[in-house]
């Protein structure tokens, strides 16, 4: 099909009151043309929903109280308060979660340097000045830059940087900028924070990964600017269909991942020999899904690339 | 094996068949009932059932049957419940009907019981087993004739009812840590109908007649004992008849592990369940104690540390059947030092005879009896957790002597810690009265005791300097929170023993680092005198003070820490307000002098810059407040200027004046007149002139941002104009 | 970012250990650096507070067994600088004119000192300064009256909000004090 002929179709089937999804998902069989932003666009209401969700989620406890001296909060709230009430309980209680979101993170798709450049748009709460620490800084474990003061022989009294260092894998960003990965991070804790049964499970930045960089890798500007709020509700969206992939107890059920797998296995691994699949111990044993689904990303990128899985390729060049 | 008549034989594998369906269809029933969890009524209905094939079989079988074709078919039944109910119905069958292999027969059930180990359906067919052969069971004596032997004897029926009553009992402990938390309480209800079950064996056991008094404990009891799961409380009942069967058990019978793990269990059930508890009219600990002290009199050979263990048990019991009963738990311990009075009687005789002079007599450290004695001594510390109740055991303190050295720190440090886990308060002056001699070789324990008199300070002696120091420093914080009427008797002592530590220290100072915390001592214990106010205190003050300037002169060698102490003297100094003018005017003398004489340059400018605050807000008790004296403090800081003039380094030099320009400001700030505005003046434009020519690298930045911030605090005084008169700065 | 401050424990000269409430209060896993006035005294002590926070900072104080902390620190907390120093070598010991002048040459927007046993928390010149008083409540000598207490500090980007934990009577109470950079 030619070039135009099918972004033409593309457009018409996008401008539908209702989008015929079977024609649509045909159509993105070879890939999706890159001119338009043929990926559904989200009204601006979206994008103002997001950002209250962050100033709700992300806004620290006792950080609204501006009164200035001295004030007794002993029976108000405290970082130590040990009632199970307490926000800060639930503070501590988040950075359980955001503790593995950061991880995960830190490391999505370390093939690429995207994930770890800069971000255009980095969150203006979260980054400006008289704003809140970045969700990174919450949980960072690291150690403190301190020079110790000294006399030397001369008796001269000088501050030196003490050479103990943090075992920092990645060199942070200077103050005011945020990396991309930071940006999946905070998109990944608020979608936690907002599907508290299912909170954050590994692999769902494996999902998350590729749909925010096709935002914010977008030529259009727009789409660029708020590929955060977009991708999120993206995700959300695509996550609401295949959540039961991540509930470890739904596994072996009717719609858990093991089936769905074995789907996959008939549909586009037929020609395939068993061996091999049972070498990538893709349907043995009893390992958690998101070992599977990162299989099967494993596997999209060691299969032979000449078009024989085109699924996988419009995955990649996603 | 070949049947004459083959009419029978067809019959006998119809008749074989029938039976097999009935039991299936019954084994079915059976299983849907124990899924409904009905337990007792559904099993006896069970049963029942298995009773009517039984005497159904019986009769085919008294018609010339061949029953032991029926066993071995009956084992290839499919489901292995079903199939053991069958083969124990068919196999007492097969023992009425053919007594001689009643041996073999019911050991092989007994055994293929273990098959089933499902606690709820193991302990139904095992008690199936037992009703069924309740009439079978052997009970012949031994001397029976040859013949007899493969019936069985009355041996190879306790041997029976032993093994199934010990796996009953292992099932039955098993039901409890089956299945969900949740369905806990149901599970354990159930839990105490079926022990009447287990229980049952015993009734099994007492119905045989040829058991007789010798049989009982050398075979027996042992064997009962080691399962003991009786239904506590009937057992509590027959407590002293039981014990004292223990107590003329036969020697080789082990009968420290019967005793401790009844006493193990009643002590469990007293507490398990609340409300029943130990009836009140049985004396448990009593009739423990005495029957002990039986066993262990009637066991000459009893190694000493099976006593102790005894023991342990004994003080279990009594913490856990009557925590509030310490005289109980006194009790053990005197007993165990009786014991071990006349343990240590017999080995001074063996001394004796042997001529040896063996005065010591104390437990060798990691001894199995020193292990055992630890572990008994260590039960009512953890059970009070409260030092005073423990101390309160008047033969506690006794028994700790029989450890040796090493033991008794071991036992004294856990004592310790235990107090200061739980933040025992030792509150009141008498407390050191019935001082235990376990805490003499402990200082830490003394910290914790408030308020002791003062002669007992004396008591507080350690070898090591350090030791004692802590001791020291921390007996006076308490002395400290004691009061004044206190003090007064408990701080002279106090002081004394400090400076015959100091002493101590100075003669063990080989190097300069052992005069560090003896000089530190000395500071603090003039601070304490002298905020204490007592007879003398200022003499007390002055004295620490001096000795510390000896120490300072005598030993600190080392620039550094020179510059240390001395900086610390002064800021002592500084604080305390007790001297008299004759006393204060040649200590802050002396701390200028030694600032002056420091081995470097820059030192002596920074020592005379922090002594010149001796002669500002220095106290001394002839003048109210502070000494003010304007003239001297300058003279310092003058010494200091001078001083840094000397330096050949402009870097130092140039950091010196930046310091000394602070030094001034904060006295022309505090309003003394000798510090004028041209001072600063002058100091400022030095350092201008200078810190443009030095080299460009880190140092420089940082007396440059050092000065700047310096720079900015005078220009927003300048500004705000409320404090010191600025107008005249140049910046 | 939480910072516990605290310093002159005293364990075991002065006292037997840290108070049961406040030991119940710090459970690791909260805070993220610790910076220690000094007189921790003994490797224990330091053991203790790594156990609380992975990254501690000590600066040493007139009675410590470890004589490599170094008598001052600064450490820098987002966009604070942070100056530590135990105190007993600033004379007169807890003036703020005093302690002005090191905070002068240390440079720093917030000093942390100890020694006198009292806490204390307060704004001077637009700068911020924290003494932590004892955490054990250590006996001093000039002082009969010591409160066992430490702070913490939650730190933003520029708002340094101090929580203070005293033990009074065996009560365990908190007071809150902000500081914002200008």
């Amino acid at each position: 099909m030619a070039h135009k002929a099918r972004l033409q179709e593309f457009q018409q089937t996008l401008a539908a009151e209702v989008i015929d999804m079977s024609k649509l998902r045909k159509l993105a069989f070879n890939g999706c043309p890159d001119e338009q932003a043929c990926v559904a666009l989200f009204a601006k209401d979206y994008r103002a929903l997001y950002r209250q969700f962050i100033d709700e989620m992300i806004i620290k406890p006792g950080t609204e109280a501006t009164e200035k001296g001295v004030m007794d909060v002993t029976f108000d709230d405290h970082p130590l308060n040990p009632n199970p009430d307490s926000r800060w309980q639930a503070y501590f209680k988040d950075n359980e979660m955001l503790l593995q979101i950061d991880k995960d993170c830190r490391r999505l798709c370390p093939d690429l340097n995207f994930f770890q450049r800069a971000t255009r748009f980095p969150c203006a709460r979260l980054c400006g000045k008289n704003s809140f620490e970045t969700l990174r800084k919450r949980v960072e474990q690291g150690v403190l830059h301190s020079e110790s003061v000294s006399r030397n022989r001369l008796g001269i009294t000088n501050m030196s940087v003490s050479r103990r260092k943090g075992s920092e894998e990645f060199v942070p960003l200077p103050e005011g900028q945020e990396a991309h990965w930071e940006v999946c991070e905070r998109i990944l804790f608020v979608y936690g924070k907002l599907n508290t049964g299912l909170g954050y499970i590994q692999g769902m930045n494996e999902i998350l990964g590729p749909i925010y960089h096709a935002f914010a890798s977008d030529p259009d500007p727009d789409c660029e600017e708020f590929a955060e709020a977009d991708s999120f509700f993206c995700f959300t969206n695509l996550m609401s269909e295949i959540r039961d992939n991540f509930i470890k107890s739904l596994d072996d059920s009717q719609c858990g991942i093991v089936l769905r797998l074995q789907v996959v296995d008939s549909d586009v691994f037929s020609g395939i020999p068993p061996s091999r699949l049972l070498k990538n111990d893709l349907l043995t044993g009893d390992f958690s899904h998101n070992m599977k689904l990162v299989q099967t990303a494993n596997i999209s990128k060691s299969q032979p690339p000449n078009g024989a899985y085109p699924e996988f390729q419009s995955c990649d060049s996603m | 094996m070949p049947t004459p008549q083959l009419s029978p034989q067809e019959e006998q594998e119809k008749l074989l068949e029938e039976a097999l369906s009935i039991v299936k269809n019954q084994s079915f029933q059976m299983k849907r009932c124990l899924d409904k969890g009905k337990l007792m009524d559904e099993d006896m209905s069970i049963s029942d059932e298995l009773r009517h094939l039984e005497l159904y079989l019986v009769d085919e079988f008294q018609k010339g049957r061949k029953v032991s074709d029926l066993y071995e078919l009956v084992q290839y039944a499919g489901n292995i419940v079903p199939r053991l109910y069958l083969l124990i119905t068919v196999g007492v069958v097969y023992i009425k009907t053919n007594e001689l292999s009643r041996k073999d027969i019911l050991k092989d059930l007994v055994e293929m019981c273990r098959g089933v180990q499902h606690p709820l359906r193991g302990l139904f067919l095992r008690n199936y087993l037992l009703q069924c052969t309740k009439n079978v069971l052997p009970d012949v004596e031994v001397e029976a004739s040859q013949s007899e032997y493969e019936a069985g004897t009355i041996g190879d029926s306790i041997d029976f009812i032993n093994l199934n009553f010990s796996e009953m009992n292992k099932l039955w402990v098993r039901m409890q840590h089956q299945g969900h938390t949740k369905n806990k309480e149901k599970r354990e209800r159930e839990r105490q109908e079926l022990r009447i079950l287990v229980g049952t064996n015993l009734v099994r056991l007492s119905q045989l007649e040829c058991i007789d008094i010798h049989k009982y404990k050398k075979n027996v009891l042992p064997g009962v004992l080691e399962q003991v799961v009786f239904p506590d409380d009937f057992h509590l009942q027959t407590l002293t008849a039981f014990l004292r069967a223990c107590a003329e058990l036969h020697a080789s019978v082990n009968v420290k592990n019967i005793i401790i793990s009844l006493i193990d269990r009643l002590a469990q059930f007293s507490q398990n369940e609340e409300g029943s508890g130990i009836p009140s009219e049985i004396q448990l600990f009593d009739i423990f104690s005495q029957q002990i002290s039986q066993v262990i009199q009637n066991r000459q050979e009893m190694p000493p540390e099976d006593i102790v263990s005894l023991q342990v048990a004994l003080i279990n019991l009594a913490l856990k059947c009557y925590p509030d009963k310490i005289v109980f738990v006194d009790k053990v311990l005197e007993t165990t030092e009786e014991i071990f009075n006349r343990l240590n009687l017999d080995q001074i005789i063996i001394n004796n005879k042997t001529q040896l002079f063996v005065h010591s007599t104390s437990l060798e450290h990691g001894s199995p009896v020193s292990k055992e004695l630890m572990r008994l001594m260590k039960i009512p510390i953890d059970t009070y957790n409260n030092i005073l109740t423990v101390l309160e055991l008047q033969h506690f303190g006794p028994l700790f002597e029989y450890f040796d050295y090493q033991s008794r720190k071991v036992m004294s440090c856990y004592l310790v810690s235990n107090a200061l886990e739980n933040e025992t308060e030792i509150p009141s002056q008498e407390q050191d009265q019935n001082d235990q001699p376990e805490e003499a070789d402990d200082p830490e324990d003394f910290a914790e005791e408030q308020g002791l008199i003062g002669r007992f300070i004396h008591h507080l002696f350690s070898d090591d300097p350090n030791k004692q120091y802590l001791i020291l420093n921390t007996a006076r914080k308490h002395f400290g929170a004691g009061g004044d009427k206190r003090i007064r008797f408990t701080l002279p002592p106090i002081v004394f023993s400090a400076y015959r530590l100091s002493h101590r220290y100075k003669e063990s100072a080989e190097e300069a680092e052992q005069a560090e915390i003896p000089l530190r001592l000395f500071l603090q214990g003039a601070m304490a005198a002298g905020s204490i106010g007592f007879e003398n205190h200022e003499t007390v003050a002055y004295e620490f003070m001096s000795q510390a300037f000896s120490l300072y002169e005598d030993e600190i060698s080392d620039s550094k820490a020179q510059l240390a102490a001395i900086t610390l003297i002064t800021g002592t100094l500084e604080q305390i307000s007790c001297f008299g003018e004759e006393n204060h005017e040649p200590l802050r003398t002396q701390c200028a002098l030694a600032g002056s004489k420091l081995l470097k340059k820059p030192d002596q400018c920074r020592g005379v810059s922090t002594c010149s605050h001796l002669f500002w807000s220095g106290k001394s008790s002839a003048q109210e407040g502070e000494t003010r004296d304007g003239k001297r403090t300058t003279d310092c800081l003058k010494k200091g200027v001078k001083i840094a003039n000397q330096c050949m380094d402009s870097s130092v030099q140039v950091q010196l004046f930046v310091e000394l320009l602070n030094h001034y400001i904060y006295y022309f700030e505090k309003g003394n007149d000798q510090v004028g505005i041209q001072v600063l003046n002058q100091l400022i434009a030095k350092i201008k002139e200078t810190l443009p020519s030095l080299e460009a690298n880190e140092e420089t930045e940082q007396i440059n941002k050092h000065f700047q911030n310096t720079l900015e605090h005078l220009q927003l005084q300048k500004q705000e104009g409320d404090g010191a008169d600025y107008s005249e700065l140049v910046i | 970012m939480l910072v516990l401050v605290l310093g002159d424990l005293h364990i075991p000269h002065r006292c037997s250990g840290v108070p049961g409430k406040f030991k119940k209060l710090l459970v690791p896993g909260k805070i993220q650096h610790i910076l220690c006035t000094g007189n921790l005294c003994t490797k224990e002590s330091f053991d203790y507070l790594k156990t609380l926070a992975s990254d501690v900072h000590v600066v040493r104080g007139d009675f410590e067994e470890n004589l490599n902390y170094p008598e001052q620190k600064v450490v820098t907390v987002g966009q604070f600088r942070i100056g530590m120093c135990h105190g007993h070598q600033v004379v007169p010991w807890g003036d703020t004119e005093a302690l002005a002048m090191v905070q002068r040459q240390l440079d720093v927007d917030i000093l942390i000192s100890g020694h006198t046993h009292r806490f204390e928390a307060f704004e001077h010149e637009n700068k911020f300064y924290i003494n932590p008083g004892s955490a054990t409540g250590a006996y001093n000598a000039l002082d009969s009256e010591v409160v066992a207490s430490f702070v913490i500090l939650d730190i933003q980007q520029s708002t340094v909000v101090a929580y203070v934990y005293k033990l009074i009577n065996d009560d365990v109470k908190v007071e809150r004090i902000e500081y914002k950079k200008n």
